[in-house]
């Protein structure tokens, strides 16, 4: 079966700016999701690896108000053929209330997503900082 | 059961990594044949290098530095049913002289094949100096 893959590609764009906007909500509907052995990849620090050790990170934003403002979605996404994998490429802005002020991190990141039982996952991501 | 088609492009994957990295430090005529014309490098805290001709100038800029010993890990390669796309993520560290604990961090690979051969088309890494 022929593979719609801009249809492919609209579904990743919506998971990509959901993912952003729900992290300051729901944790658990945020992390349903990601794959088991979701990776991120910070620029500067050891990968975070797995679900269990990915919640309290996103738990921290949230505590944080970490604001990522209005989620644009990527610049480019990328489908395979079989729609089974695919990734993304976009630029990212997030300011976080700090007790020195605000602080606003800018830089790009790469996203991976992998198709579970018909559904699109998050199965990692690595950011650059262009603050450093 | 193991899909042995995915299993044999998976190593293929291993192979390039390694011309790229270990190789790529002597050899980069031969590592830049595994890249795509609109490769693109995210270095962890500068912007983007675009395009085969300034991304083979950063590798060349690379090879100037005295590596005592380079080496890595493969922690997860995945490749699509069609084994049109794949990627790879792992550690790396590299070495600059003996006893030097040098640069660690991880890595994210992203390739895509082109006329049947697996080319390089996104790489980005992290990097924590001991």
């Amino acid at each position: 079966m022929k593979v719609d893959v801009e249809a492919e590609k609209r579904k990743i764009r919506e998971l990509n700016i959901k993912l952003l906007v729900d992290h300051n909500r729901d944790v658990d509907d945020e992390l349903s999701y990601f794959v088991d052995n979701a990776i991120l990849m910070p620029p500067n620090a050891p990968p975070i690896v797995g679900v269990k050790a990915i919640r309290p990170v996103i738990e921290g934003m949230i505590k944080n108000k970490i604001n990522l403002g209005t989620p644009k979605g990527p610049d480019w996404i990328v489908v395979s053929e079989s729609g089974d994998l695919a990734y993304d490429f976009g630029k990212y802005s997030v300011k976080t209330q700090r007790p020195d002020g605000l602080v606003t991190e800018k830089g790009y990141y790469i996203s991976l997503y992998k198709k579970i039982d018909g559904q699109w996952k998050f199965a990692g991501q690595s950011w650059s900082n262009l603050n450093l | 059961m193991v899909n042995l088609v995915l299993e044999t492009e998976k190593k293929k994957i291993g192979q390039i990594m390694k011309k790229l990295t270990i190789d790529s430090s002597t050899e980069i005529e031969e590592a830049v044949r595994y890249l795509c014309p609109d490769v693109m490098l995210l270095p962890p805290n500068d912007q983007p290098i675009k395009g085969i001709d300034a991304v083979k100038a950063r590798m060349i800029e690379d090879s100037q530095a005295r590596i005592h010993a380079i080496g890595g890990k493969q922690l997860n390669v995945e490749v699509s049913e069609k084994a049109d796309l794949a990627w790879e993520y792992g550690s790396y560290y590299i070495q600059y002289s003996e006893g030097n604990e040098g640069v660690h961090g991880h890595y994210l690979s992203i390739f895509r094949k082109e006329k049947g051969e697996w080319k390089l088309q996104e790489h980005s890494w992290s990097e924590t100096f001991s």
